[in-house]
């Protein structure tokens, strides 16, 4: 499963798709021009840019595998890529 | 923010003396996405379309569930929505309703059946469905 989902990755990046291109987009909140990760100034406006990229964002929607950070759809009861059991959101809401 | 149920992305206008420019961002990232050239109608829904149509559109993908207006990045092409309302899912090496070990290459759970990518959505649709 590993080389088929490296595959995988591999041409959602190559069509702008995907998680690694969220890692390696950040928006400048000054200027809201989207920059990549690697810069500490926008090229636009040179205001410093946000150390959360895309990826942070799209984590913030979702829950993820406490043990692994994989995230997670809503209708997951084990993880999908460790195996671990996802806590139901009522177990959630009880801690 | 959302404008007239989602027809064109975000936007905001630049006033010059030339005609208005269209700044269309990201529903998600809020990321600029494009901006039109000064552009002049006779009614501001005309402008609008035509300042999408002539540029603003291509730049973006929308969400079937949500009509969001997104950048590739946050989008799920695999489900054609915004990441917002699918995750992107690999090919799982469990089965994300049993937790048993996904065999190599079976779109199915060999122990429960659930469909392994994706399952959930198709659960989801079959219920909207009803
Ligand atoms: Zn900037
Ligand atoms: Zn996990
Ligand atoms: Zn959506």
């Amino acid at each position: 499963m590993k080389k088929r989902n490296a595959n995988r990755k591999k041409s959602l990046s190559y069509f702008g798709f995907g998680t690694d291109i969220m890692k390696h987009s950040v928006v400048c909140s000054e200027c809201n021009s989207l920059e990549p990760s690697n810069r500490m100034y926008c090229s636009k406006c040179n205001s410093k840019l946000p150390k959360s990229n895309l990826h942070d964002l799209y984590k913030s929607y979702h829950i993820s595998c406490e043990k692994c950070g994989t995230v997670l759809s809503n209708s997951m009861h084990y993880c999908p890529h460790c195996g671990n059991r996802v806590k139901a959101s009522s177990e959630l809401c009880a801690l | 923010m959302d404008v007239k149920k989602n027809k064109t992305a975000s936007f905001k206008i630049n006033k010059t003396p030339s005609g208005n420019i269209y700044e269309f961002f990201c529903d998600l990232s809020h990321a600029l996405v494009y901006s039109s050239k000064p552009i002049r109608a006779d009614n501001p829904e005309e402008e609008l379309m035509r300042a999408w149509g002539e540029g603003g559109k291509e730049y973006f993908n929308r969400c079937q569930k949500c009509g969001k207006w997104v950048i590739d990045a946050m989008y799920n092409p695999d489900v054609w929505s915004c990441v917002q309302c699918v995750p992107i899912e690999d090919y799982p090496d469990y089965c994300p309703v049993c937790g048993a070990k996904s065999q190599e290459l079976s779109n199915f759970c060999h122990v429960c059946g659930a469909k392994l990518f994706y399952g959930g959505e198709e659960e989801n649709e079959k219920t909207e469905r009803k």
